[in-house]
């Protein structure tokens, strides 16, 4: 596995095509030696306080839907106009670009060290992107300072480096499990799709058809 | 009656129910009790819509083209009464998607309002003068509402309509009169703005909504001849080839279905004198529409899946050499400069949805009713086509939004 340079990126955008990332505002300011910078997009999902104990993943996954859209609300920000992300706050935002990629390449998301230095972080655990994957990509942001922080959609708070694999035979898009594969918007979790639940689920069924009722 | 008239009739009946279960199904409503008790009536009542359609249009009783067509009335008046209901979930409804297009569509034209959006839960909203309608309000009460209502302009949009990039440009008319340019036809200023998506919008709202006993043809012809004009007219300098037919094929599509519909139903075609080359002529300040090659670059990228926020740069001939070669930074640069992509105007990005909607979406419709063993299963699977369009035309509106403020504050000094 090898890091892209700046030329190869260029080469698999603009001749080859085979990675697509769109729009692509200003490759001058964009492009770095081995990265390119991505932007914020417009649509965000913030957390919100809700009177819910927790969320029990091992209900009926239309419930537990339902109790994530409790404490969850999504907007669309006009690009004149800030998300305000206070200290110790939480949220879902979209890169502003459109990324597929091809079965052997695949993306490694980085935040920028101008935001790293005002306490952003862009995502907390999940910067890896498989190679095959198509939609657009959520920044999972935190505000670890002390300051609130303006975010404008199209500002470069992202940046993108790239790592060439042999081809995946089971690229993003064709696993057999994906949750987020083809995602425009935001998408919230969606844990309590994992089937580890739907097992936990049945045992605790059959446990609990053995329990002597009162 | 052609097949066709019936496809797409319910196709786009269909997608006026999709769009309201997809509110009813939200988890946001489901959070609330009394939303949640709200979406289980109006669900029931599109289920009664549904059931309707499947027993009176989907298996006829009769050959006879108006049996088929009039129950199909009936739906249109029913989802009406379903979205006068809307507004009782008690959610809160996003307007930012709808005035960012409003936001672009003032830089692609110029010289336009910036209404203020608000949501309705009137399906004939857009007709509704928002100001003028109150102050009709007050003067009938005998209360004078005076003069001072400039600078209030308001429009009020449909719920659904929202929700459903392509049936923005029916909010087109009302921005022409709120500018109150009196010295263009309206019709010719709604085009100019939004391009031929304008009659494509029109002219599908108007098979659903228009009563069995109101001929559709009648207040769409002007329309429809300046959409003509105007669809052809980038490609009259270089003759009229198969790529600028293409981009004029909702047109012709829809004034098809529109003379279809109101001959099958017994109307007589009224000459119009602004039929054909009398249409109004157009002009030339309206938003640029795409050429004819890059209309179907576009239309390659939506059916691939990919957002057609932009339109790709032509790569210089000597480009892989020049890349190969390149050893400086000054020389890297000067080979990124001219490879900046071109944000879509909002005429090409409509224009594009609705020839994607012509050559994919009711093809895709038609195949799901024939695969489907009920209207219900055909809706099923018709609904991540029309979800996919509708995030990708959103995306593309949003993106090239963005993108356009970057690139004049780039360029300009």
């Amino acid at each position: 596995m090898s890091i892209l340079n700046e030329r190869q990126i260029l080469h698999r955008l603009m001749v080859a095509r085979d990675v697509v990332i769109t729009p692509i505002v200003d490759l001058a300011t964009q492009l770095g030696p081995t990265s390119l910078d991505v932007r914020l997009g417009t649509r965000f999902q913030a957390q919100k306080r809700s009177a819910l104990a927790y969320i029990e993943p091992l209900q009926d996954p239309e419930e537990v839907r339902r109790e994530i859209a409790e404490y969850t609300q999504d907007y669309t920000m006009r690009p004149t106009e800030p998300y305000v992300l206070h200290p110790g706050e939480f949220a879902l935002a979209n890169t502003l670009e459109f990324i597929r990629l091809p079965a052997d390449l695949a993306v490694r998301l980085e935040g920028r060290s101008s935001w790293g230095r005002v306490g952003l972080q862009i995502h907390s655990t999940a910067g890896f992107v498989d190679p095959g994957f198509s939609g657009t990509i959520t920044f999972e942001l935190s505000n670890i300072g002390k300051v609130p922080i303006p975010l404008y959609p199209g500002l470069r708070i992202g940046q993108l480096s790239f790592y060439t694999s042999e081809e995946s035979v089971i690229p993003y898009r064709s696993k057999r499990l994906t949750k987020y594969a083809g995602k425009i918007a935001p998408v919230g979790s969606a844990f309590y799709q994992d089937p580890e639940y739907r097992y936990i689920r049945r045992q605790k069924e059959r446990d609990d058809a053995g329990r002597p009722t009162l | 009656m052609p097949r066709d008239l019936l496809t797409v009739t319910l196709c786009e009946l269909a997608e006026q129910i999709l769009a309201m279960r997809e509110v009813l199904t939200e988890p946001a409503v489901a959070t609330k009790p009394h939303a949640r008790a709200v979406a289980t009536l109006l669900g029931r009542g599109l289920d009664a819509v549904e059931g309707h359609l499947q027993r009176a249009a989907i298996v006829p009783d009769s050959d006879d083209p108006a049996a088929a067509l009039r129950p199909l009335d009936a739906c249109g008046r029913a989802l009406r009464g379903l979205h006068r209901r809307l507004g009782l979930l008690d959610k809160r409804w996003d307007t930012a998607p709808i005035d960012i297009f409003l936001r672009q569509l003032r830089e692609d034209a110029g010289g336009l309002p910036h209404p203020a959006v608000v949501l309705s839960d009137s399906f004939d909203a857009l007709d509704d003068d928002v100001a003028g309608a109150l102050r009709h309000d007050l003067d009938a009460t005998g209360i004078a509402a005076g003069a001072a209502w400039h600078g209030q302009a308001v429009i009020a949009v449909p719920r659904l309509v929202a929700t459903n990039p392509l049936a923005w440009p029916l909010l087109l008319p009302a921005l022409v009169r709120l500018r109150g340019d009196t010295a263009q036809d309206p019709a010719a200023a709604a085009v100019c703005l939004g391009g031929p998506a304008v009659f494509a919008a029109q002219a599908a709202q108007a098979l659903i909504m228009t009563p069995a006993g109101t001929p559709v043809w009648p207040a769409l012809s002007r329309l429809a001849a300046t959409a003509q004009r105007y669809a052809i007219h980038p490609a009259g300098d270089q003759g009229i080839g198969d790529d600028a037919l293409a981009a004029s094929e909702p047109v012709s599509l829809f004034v098809h279905l529109a003379l279809s519909r109101d001959s099958a139903l017994g109307f007589e075609r009224a000459p119009h004198a602004h039929e054909g080359a009398d249409a109004h002529p157009v002009s030339s300040a309206g938003a640029p529409l795409p050429s004819p090659s890059e209309a179907a670059a576009l239309l390659a990228k939506l059916a691939a899946g990919v957002p057609i926020n932009a339109v790709d740069p032509p790569l210089p001939p000597d480009f892989v050499q020049r890349l190969d070669a390149v050893d400086d930074p000054a020389g890297l640069y000067d080979l990124l400069e001219p490879l900046g992509e071109r944000p879509a105007t909002l005429p090409a990005i409509l224009g594009v949805g609705w020839l994607y909607k012509v050559r994919y979406s009711y093809p895709y419709f038609r195949e799901a009713l024939r695969s489907g063993p009920t209207l219900r299963a055909a809706l099923d699977a018709y609904r991540p086509h029309m979800i996919e369009r509708t995030e990708l035309l959103l995306q593309s509106i949003e993106a090239a939004h963005v993108q356009g403020i970057f690139l004049r504050g780039r360029l300009e000094p």
